[in-house]
């Protein structure tokens, strides 16, 4: 693939004038902080008494965050040169980070309920940096529709600027082109051009579908600090009715237990019903579009966010499903693509489908890692692997009953030791689990009894691995691989196999020619974006 | 082109190994903080009402055990951290509880950093940084000499590059 050469079918130079974010920025940007300063004030103010004294010194205090933030939002500018987006700021000490469009790996465009109450949006850019917080930019906030076009000019530019992406959906440059007005180029933010094709719809989800996601998956735990806290303010009530109305021992002991049950449905029923609230809010609406060489998301209730991210820059695919969700046939699917930056949260590296039926994995697979197995056949591990995992799960029990009697001084204590039998079920149903595949193109790799992972990755994108075996693996002969892709923290772990096997994954993996020439294609389509911009 | 003799580049049977002067530079720390851990538990032995010297023999058993595993280990991690550059990648064996053996396709290098601390100035040894889009990929080589840190930096990065001609 090479460059356009003709310069008239070169696009012409991106930019936008430097400029300041939206004057209500300040506020936004205060509101997460300020929020938590009032909760604080109000507890204090009605429990001290001194309404007004407090009152009027919170007041102060946000007056003082505010002007502090506007300070900081004079000091702030951005603005796209010659394919370069700039950002200044920093009060006292100033700071300038400078990011090619073609290096712009994910724009997510969120929005915060304080944001949609002004009409305001936030750009988050994440590039293909190596994991530095130096390699994101976070534009808080813009008006909502400048983050919009911000975002489709910053999209349009790396698209143009990289002919390699996907030969057949790259607009040509005539229909790109923003609207010819020379005169105030940069000035205004130039209209968005048109798409290449239309978007694909790849994943809707209904809310029906989002509350089943929230009843049966983390919003779970998520909001079980919130039914506590319930729980916590309300919860003496019924004992306390019994015990003021009950007239004799039998009447506290029934009117207990009847109001124990009552009492432990509601609290299931509000855990439920806050868990399905939760997961429904966070996804309202979900979709999820391919538009020629990119992904689109888009989700939220309350707090909208949208994310785009370039399909040749996914690096991994990890599927999980608890045992709950498994029986329903469902899984989620969390999309990795190279940049793995902290600053905007580690959100904007990651795309996640909350929910899908598991039969639709293989097309969302086939679109985004081509050549994916769906079902592949995975390789377990020896006998060895089930000693080991039995062994680690039993011995905690062992030694914390053990230490409990020991303290305790009191042989009942021993009857935990029955816990080694769910712990013993728990080692058998981990080690059936852990499993793992190396086809010619992709390398596969589960684990997980009760939450199941499932990694498939490129072996094209395969960067290293490590083998690693601790003193008790190496006496049976077993090892634990740890593959690693573009932007990942932790790696995608092969567990527990057998050193001979892994040995050979490993060989497999690095000799792969087909990783050299991802290598050789993605340094060749940064110098190309290099040379156009 | 300057005269230099050929590069070298060990072998899986014959590896490369790092300098013996980064023995030190591991025992350093490891001795300060023992002392420093016996130092604590010996104040609080101190400040026991028991006579004697009962109270500070839990401070003088961490004291010795601090000190020796800070003499012994540096001595077996330093035998055991080897490395060897094939045509295709880097190979690194290190680790005395947990055995490491990482491999770097020479393509996927992204670059490779120097790093030298005060306490590495002082024994004049370097640590090689080998940087690939992923950090879980990364390598290191702490404590080679300066020369041999320059010589396989240019090894590696001549490889690396090499590749993209193909």
């Amino acid at each position: 693939m090479t460059t356009p050469s003709d310069p008239a079918a070169l696009p012409p130079q991106a930019e936008l004038s430097t400029r300041r974010l939206h004057p209500a920025s300040p506020v936004a940007t205060s509101a997460a902080a300020g929020r938590q300063v009032l909760i604080i004030a109000v507890f204090v103010m009605i429990g001290s008494g001194h309404a007004l004294l407090l009152g009027s010194l919170a007041l102060a205090f946000a007056a003082v965050i505010v002007g502090i933030g506007y300070i900081g939002w004079y000091r702030f500018s951005y603005g796209i040169v010659d394919g370069v987006l700039r950002v200044d700021q920093g009060i006292l000490t100033r700071n300038r980070r400078e990011v090619p469009l073609s290096r712009i790996q994910q724009v997510d465009v969120e929005r915060r309920l304080i944001h949609r109450m002004l009409g305001l949006a936030v750009i988050k850019v994440d590039t293909a940096g190596r994991g530095g917080d130096d390699a994101e930019i976070v534009l808080n906030a813009l008006g909502g529709d400048d983050a919009a076009a911000l975002r489709m000019l910053l999209l349009s530019r790396r698209r143009e600027a990289d002919p390699t992406l996907m030969p057949g959906s790259v607009p040509s440059p005539e229909q790109s082109r923003p609207a010819p007005d020379r005169s105030s180029a940069g000035a205004q933010f130039p209209p968005p051009p048109p798409p290449a094709a239309t978007p694909d719809l790849v994943v809707h989800l209904t809310t029906r579908q989002l509350v089943i996601a929230g009843v049966t998956g983390r919003h779970l735990g998520a909001v079980l600090v919130f039914v506590g806290a319930v729980y916590g303010f309300l919860g003496y009530l019924p004992t306390r009715t019994v015990n003021s109305t009950a007239e004799t021992t039998w009447g506290w002991i029934i009117g207990s237990a009847v109001l124990g049950v009552v009492v432990a449905v509601v609290v299931v029923a509000i855990w439920v019903v806050a868990a399905a609230v939760a997961s429904v809010v966070q996804d309202h609406d979900y979709t999820l579009v391919r538009d020629g060489p990119d992904l689109h998301m888009g989700r939220g209730l309350l707090q909208q966010r949208e994310a785009t991210v370039a399909l040749h820059r996914v690096q991994a695919v990890r599927i999980t499903a608890n045992a709950l969700r498994r029986r329903l046939g469902l899984v989620a699917v969390q999309i990795q693509s190279g940049g793995g930056g902290s600053q905007a949260g580690g959100q904007v590296s990651k795309l996640t489908i909350p929910i899908l039926p598991i039969g639709d994995l293989e097309r969302i697979l086939s679109l985004v890692s081509p050549g994916a197995p769906a079902d592949p056949v995975l390789t377990g591990n020896p006998r060895a692997t089930r000693t080991r995992w039995r062994f680690r799960a039993a011995t905690p029990v062992v030694v914390v009953v053990g230490a409990a009697a020991v303290i305790a001084m009191n042989a009942v204590v021993l009857f935990g030791l029955l816990g080694v039998v769910p712990a013993l079920i728990w080692a058998d149903r981990y080690y059936r689990s852990l499993g793992h595949s190396v086809t010619a193109t992709h390398v596969v790799s589960r684990w997980g009894a009760v939450f199941r992972h499932t990694a498939v990755m490129p072996v094209a994108k395969v960067q290293g691995c490590h083998l690693a075996a601790s003193p008790f693996q190496r006496r049976v002969g077993l090892a634990t691989l740890r593959i690693a892709v573009a932007g990942d923290r932790t790696g995608v772990p092969v567990s527990d196999a057998a050193v001979e096997r892994l040995e050979t994954v490993r060989h497999d993996l690095l000799a792969s020619r087909a990783s050299r020439l991802d290598e050789q294609a993605t340094r060749r389509r940064l110098a190309a974006q290099h040379d156009a911009s | 082109m300057e005269e230099r003799g050929p590069d070298r580049t060990g072998t899986e049977t014959d590896p490369l190994r790092l300098s013996p002067r980064v023995v030190w530079v591991w025992r350093i720390p490891g001795l300060m903080a023992a002392l420093v851990v016996a130092g604590i538990v010996a104040a609080m032995g101190a400040g026991a009402d028991a006579a004697g010297f009962a109270p500070f023999v839990p401070a003088l058993i961490l004291g010795v055990v601090g000190i020796g595993l800070s003499l012994v280990v540096p001595t077996w991690m330093e035998r055991r951290w080897r490395y060897w550059v094939t045509p295709e990648n880097i190979e690194i064996r290190h680790g005395v509880w947990t055995r490491v053996e990482a491999s770097i396709p020479h393509f996927r290098v992204q670059h490779i950093d120097v790093h030298q601390g005060p306490l590495q100035r002082a024994f004049g040894v370097v640590e090689l940084r080998i940087s690939t889009a992923s950090v879980t990929a990364d390598a290191k080589l702490p404590g080679l000499t300066r020369n041999r840190a320059e010589e396989v930096r240019r090894l590696v990065l001549e490889r690396a590059q090499d590749d993209d001609a193909v």
